[in-house]
């Protein structure tokens, strides 16, 4: 569900920083870095997100050591109380507990979180290097090749991602979370390859990319040295907003079933017997490890919008 | 959740005996000795409260129905509503799974000579049908089609979910129009979906057809090529004329669907005077209604929208109990959840050898029989039941479940966890602990993988439980679990408990009312390999003791030797010990208070078999 | 403007032949597949099986069932379906009215909040309402559609009982199923309570849609307005003197209001998403849950068709969208 039209619009902007930056590149992109960084520090709530998400991310996986440390409050995913299932919040279960084998909610949060975030963050670096590299190509090359290129592209952009990854997950196999980044990753490039296309597009016809080319520098560098260091700053908003997206799919597709499985836990996979006993008002399960999501998300979704004021000096707040 | 089951029958198995009953009838069981005679041994206590005649009921499930296929489909959901509303089998079964006449005038035994061993091949089964039974037309009901209904069982182009057991019938031959035989005898290859020659015919167990002969009319379906049936409008959307109580106004599939039924007015034609099912039906609609998903269809039981909730298991209890003043009885029966263990390789890489059993590593539960059953004693199935199935599942004590009279040996120990004689068993047989709890053998650790269907809440917490019992007795288990179509596939489909790339399993079976069911998972010759693809016995046991006791009681029609032969077998399959069931899971039903003569037969029945007797109460 | 429409038309072609062969063959990839079906029924004889994989043309080499897919999506029913015994265009369009009502009654309630919001957002920016609004919109967009779904059952439905759980009608109330014979003669006669019964199982689920689309489309058309109110005509409109009212109204609003109308089209695929999983928590009888019941039988031919149905309708809403910009917008020219 990632926003395309937010991305999209500012891309606009974003190459206009871009072309300032591109007068002198060595220069301007330390003091254009610089400048990002003292922007992003006074976003009135980037700040604090990013240091609530550094906190969640520690607290998550240091799971095992949280554990080793207060085994009575924390419990490994293996370990449960039988004569505690289906209690609500107390002392010692701080979220309470499933109603299956009694499991402590909040140590599955915890431990949970690592393969949320992990799933995230993995599937984006996946559809990054693939993104990037597919767009750069069709933008910078053009005419027919990127004709190719986007019309496949669009082959992937036209089925909803929610449709195809329960169905890649049952390709795969049993769903490790490598093999869920894998998937999410599979499915979440094109976006970013076509963020890095139309970047490309409007920069290889800028003054330096024309320079670079007549001094018989070679595409590849050109691409990676000249022309990507310009584009980064869309490149990164829409990779902070996909880690968020897919941190949602990947709940909904546990939740389902599809996706991480026990004796793994994500955050989804948490929740995937708890409309079964909805009805009987266990509102501590259900809560708690979506609270968990949704507390995360909001602090990606505040870091991603922080980046885009930081790298995009036009915006209008 | 229904697809997680294994179906070893045409009629997935439900359930048995309500719960308030249930200690009663195994009272009654209890006290069967094996001086009984035959008849006695299998005569039906079912008695039904007398009906009053009117009013309309409701009764629902949650998963969809797509079509009144009574002879392909395997969902629950259509046969709820065809086996017993809408077709009458030969005869259905009871809560103790004993027979209970329908169509026919008697039960087929040896005591009343409508089964006779010709030979050591050879036997004949008489079907004798009530005189002067209709078809809902008004046409007869007769001899002929039940040898067509037989027929169509057996042609692949019908697709019939199950063809066990037919495929024993050499012949059939029409005496009269009430009068059929069916000559039990050796067939060929390919006849009725066997997969190599059949030398002999004897089929002991030949009371589990009764139920599958839900009796077609020939006169509507014979000018249509079986392989239409599927799609035609006699199964998908109003079947005429049908034999049951009750006939199809309006079907709506899918999974809102409802299925509105009115008495039919020939039912009691021929049955007057009979014990069982001799009177029309009492209701004058009866509605079968899905509700798409259990949460709203467990509103609908509780706001009276619907007399009677079927389909609901233990975890559902709370649900319903709560502010409700209708009854949620729960049953036990043929559905067994159980541990399967690898006897043999497993075959994880053998893919090219086509899993061969000489290919891949062997399991730990390879030629180890102590382990096997330390692993048993230290599973907690108390724990399991009480925990996690509510507290109505019954641990199990042999093999068979207690339901299963008069085959289960009612003087089986009572299964108690014992991790002390575990530990010892495992000391015993050389597998030494080491310093941080985990036992090792010859540098092999005791560890091994467990499996089951992925996606299943109820499942990965059974999984959990048993994994931190088994580490009390110094076990490494992990799992891996596998999306049940490729988990439950057939062996050349590379099924992954089919082609033994496994160590350890966890599902459910769901078996016919007889014991004989179990022997195809244990018998050696139903070891699954490239040549006999379709054998059922994924586990590779192979113990000749028990090759023998099992085929004895197959081919063993007398009542009481059966019995004998198979309390021998619950006691050799204890100490092999291949397979042990974890509990039988209990079916639970939402029964509102008007609900009249509501009797979850459970087996093959699906609780539906005694639709003629419903009645609600308080109608005039 | 019809050469460039056509021309679209002719480029989506590909597009969606190269996404039919991708899911056809992909699907093939399924371990298992359609046969695994019979896993549940080991008492089916090998020559049972063979007749069926037979009747399903499963024995076919795969290109031909492709041919064979594509030639009936074309021409004929859509194949039929494997487990539902009717032709996969039979049931898809009887699941799609649930969907679109769920998806219009969603949009609707979401503009009909969004916009207001947004427009009041911008003229009192950084008031106590923006802020309030810029935070809720944040708190929306963060939320997982399924899990605010079973936040408000928990809620509304067990908590304090007002809504149903789930369905789209109480089968109760019209004796028969959505969209049944008997159920259209019900609903002829008494519309007002059948479109009533619709209204209360709709709450929930148009709500849990509809958050998640107000925050997005809040802040959107906050800053289009932000945008508007900027423009160099506006600042005539005020400096001629026009009432504040009027310069809002009339040339701001206005101008405002163009991209947000546009913007449906490039919503579309959310709202859809969002449908699919709603419908997945509140059993809403349409094609998302088709699709999930679909996949757990793994009924080939009803997921293709499913799939290329919501393809086919993206492809559309995208044509759309750019013909609308094309319009509304003189500096984009398509000649």
């Amino acid at each position: 569900m990632l926003d395309t039209r937010q991305v999209g619009g500012e891309s606009l902007g974003a190459v206009t920083a871009g072309a300032l930056a591109g007068d002198d590149v060595t220069v301007r992109q330390f003091s254009f870095r610089e400048l990002t960084y003292r922007r992003f520090m006074s976003h009135p709530t980037a700040k604090w997100a990013l240091l609530a998400l550094g906190i969640l991310i520690v607290a998550c996986y240091g799971a095992p050591l949280w554990h080793l440390l207060f085994p009575n409050y924390i419990q490994a995913p293996d370990q449960f109380s039988l004569l505690d299932a289906g209690t609500g919040p107390s002392l010692k279960h701080l979220f309470g507990t499933d109603s299956y084998n009694g499991h402590d909610i909040f140590s599955l949060v915890l431990y949970g979180g690592r393969f949320s975030i992990f799933i995230g963050i993995g599937s984006m670096v996946i559809a990054a290097i693939i993104g990037v590299t597919w767009g750069a190509t069709a933008g910078y090359f053009g005419h027919a090749l990127d004709a190719l290129l986007m019309r496949i592209t669009d082959v992937f952009l036209t089925i909803p991602a929610l449709l195809l990854v329960p169905l890649a997950a049952r390709v795969f196999g049993e769903a490790s979370p490598w093999k869920i980044a894998l998937i999410f990753g599979l499915l979440s490039w094109p976006s970013i390859s076509r963020i890095v296309r139309s970047q490309f597009l409007s920069l290889r016809e800028m003054q330096f990319a024309e320079a670079a080319r007549a001094l018989g520098v070679p595409n590849r560098r050109i691409i990676f040295r000249h022309l990507l260091p310009n584009a980064v700053g869309p490149i990164v908003v829409a990779f902070t907003l996909g880690i968020a997206n897919n941190i949602v799919l990947e709940a909904f597709v546990s939740f389902l079933g599809f996706g991480i499985q026990p004796p793994n836990y994500s955050w989804g996979s948490t929740l995937a017997g708890a409309q079964g006993v909805l009805v009987q008002g266990n509102w501590w399960w259900i809560t708690f490890p979506g609270l968990a999501v949704v507390v995360t998300v909001l602090c990606i979704n505040f870091i991603g919008d922080g980046l885009r004021d930081a790298l995009d000096p036009k915006i209008i707040r | 959740m229904e697809e997680s089951i294994r179906r070893w029958w045409s009629r997935p198995t439900v359930a048995i005996g309500v719960g308030a009953m249930a200690s009663v009838l195994l009272a009654a069981c209890g006290g069967t000795n094996p001086g009984n005679t035959t008849s006695a041994s299998i005569n039906s206590s079912y008695s039904p409260a007398k009906g009053t005649t009117g009013g309309q009921l409701v009764y629902s499930d949650w998963e969809p129905v797509q079509d009144l296929n009574v002879l392909t489909s395997s969902a629950q959901t259509t046969l709820q509503v065809a086996v017993g509303p809408i077709w009458s089998a030969l005869w259905g079964f009871d809560a103790q799974n004993k027979p209970i006449p329908d169509l026919v005038t008697d039960v087929p035994t040896t005591d009343n000579g409508m089964v006779k061993k010709i030979d050591d091949k050879h036997m004949d089964v008489t079907i004798k049908l009530k005189s002067g039974l209709k078809w809902s037309d008004g046409s007869a009901l007769t001899a002929n089609d039940v040898k067509f209904t037989v027929d169509a069982i057996c042609n692949p182009d019908v697709g019939a979910s199950s063809q066990l057991g037919f495929d024993h019938i050499a012949s059939q031959e029409v005496k009269d129009s009430t009068t059929l035989i069916w000559h039990f005898g050796p067939n060929k290859s390919g006849t009725c979906g066997l997969s190599s020659d059949l030398t002999s015919g004897i089929y002991s167990p030949y009371l589990i057809l009764g139920l599958s002969v839900t009796v077609v009319p020939q006169a509507a379906l014979s000018n249509l090529a079986p392989k239409n049936w599927a799609t035609s409008d006699y199964f998908t959307k109003k079947p005429t004329p049908t034999s049951g109580p009750y006939m199809v106004q309006d079907f709506t599939p899918g999974p809102s669907a409802i299925v509105t039924l009115v008495p039919n007015p020939n039912y009691a034609a021929g049955r007057s005077g009979a014990k069982f099912f001799g009177h029309a039906p009492y209701l004058q609609k009866l509605t079968y209604k899905i509700y798409g998903d259990k949460s709203s269809q467990i509103a609908g039981i509780k706001s009276g929208d619907t007399d009677l909730g079927l389909d609901l298991i233990a975890k559902d209890l709370p649900s319903i109990q709560s502010g409700w003043n209708g009854k949620a009885v729960y049953a036990n029966g043929l559905l067994n959840e159980g541990i399967y263990m690898n006897l043999s390789n497993n075959e994880s890489a053998c893919k090219a050898q086509q899993y061969a059993e000489t290919c891949g590593t062997p399991t730990v539960f390879k030629d180890d029989k102590l382990l096997r059953q330390a692993v048993q004693l230290a599973s907690d199935l108390d724990a399991m039941n009480t925990q996690l199935v509510g507290g109505i599942g019954k641990p199990m004590n042999t093999f068979l479940p207690s339901t299963l009279s008069p085959y289960y040996d009612t003087s089986a120990p009572k299964f108690v966890r014992n991790v002390t004689k575990a530990n010892s068993l495992l000391d015993q047989d050389g597998w030494t602990k080491n310093a941080d709890g985990t036992r090792s053998k010859n540098g092999k650790k005791l560890a091994w993988v467990i499996s089951t269907t992925s996606g299943n809440p109820q499942r990965a917490a059974e999984e959990e439980l048993l994994i931190s019992n088994w580490k009390d007795i110094g076990a490494t288990v992990t799992t891996k679990n596998w999306p049940a179509g490729q988990f439950f596939d057939g062996f050349t489909n590379g099924g992954i408990n089919a082609t033994g790339q496994y160590d350890m399993s966890l599902y459910a079976n769901s078996f016919a009312p007889d014991p004989d069911s179990w022997a195809s998972l244990a018998i050696s010759s139903q070891i699954p390999t490239a040549a006999n693809p379709s054998g059922s016995n994924w586990d590779r046991m192979r113990d000749p003791k028990l090759d023998d006791l099992l085929t004895k009681g197959e081919n063993t029609i007398d009542i009481n030797s059966r019995i004998s032969l198979y309390k021998q077998a619950q006691t050799e399959w204890a100490d092999y010990m291949g397979y042990f069931g974890l509990y039988e899971r209990p079916d639970v039903f939402g029964v509102g208070n008007n609900f009249g003569n509501f009797y979850p037969t459970a087996n093959t029945c699906v609780s539906t078999c005694n639709a003629a007797d419903w009645y609600k109460k308080g109608a005039s | 403007m019809v050469g460039f429409v056509g021309r679209r038309l002719l480029q989506s072609i590909p597009t969606l032949l190269l996404i039919s062969l991708l899911l056809f063959f992909g699907m093939q990839a399924v371990p298992g597949g359609p046969l695994s079906a019979f896993a549940f029924r080991p008492g089916m004889s090998q020559a049972a099986r063979q007749a069926i994989i037979h009747q399903w043309g499963l024995d076919q080499p795969i290109y031909v069932q492709y041919l064979q897919w594509a030639k009936s999506m074309v021409t004929g029913n859509w194949q039929f379906s494997f487990f539902m015994h009717r032709s996969v265009r039979e049931v898809i369009f009887s699941r799609l009215p649930a969907t679109v009502i769920l998806m219009v009654t969603a949009y609707v309630i979401q503009q009909v909040i969004a916009l207001p919001a947004g427009i009041i957002a911008a003229l009192k920016r950084y008031s106590f309402f923006d802020q309030a609004l810029t935070f809720f919109s944040y708190v929306g967009y963060s939320m997982p559609t399924f899990w605010l779904g079973l936040m408000l059952l928990l809620i509304f439905a067990v908590f304090v009982p007002i809504f149903p759980v789930a369905g789209i009608i109480n089968v109760r109330l019209s004796g028969a199923p959505f969209l049944t014979s008997d159920y259209n003669a019900w609903f002829g006669q008494n519309p007002i309570a059948g479109i009533l019964d619709i209204m209360v199982h709709i709450v929930l689920p148009a709500t849990t849609i509809a958050i998640v689309g107000i925050a997005g489309d809040s802040r959107f058309m906050r800053s289009s307005m932000l945008d508007a109110i900027h423009q160099d005509y506006v600042r005539t409109a005020r400096a001629k003197g026009l009432s504040e009212r009027v310069v809002v109204l009339k040339h701001a609003l206005r101008n405002a209001l163009l991209p947000v109308v546009t913007n449906i089209a490039i919503e579309l695929p959310l709202l859809f998403s969002g449908a699919v999983v709603t419908e997945a928590i509140f059993s809403w009888p349409g094609m998302g849950q088709l699709f999930f019941q679909a996949l757990e039988a793994f009924d080939y031919p009803l997921l293709m068709g499913i799939l290329s149905v919501s393809a086919i309708l993206i492809v559309l809403f995208n044509l759309l969208a750019d013909i609308a910009y094309a319009y509304i917008d003189p500096r984009i020219s398509y000649a």
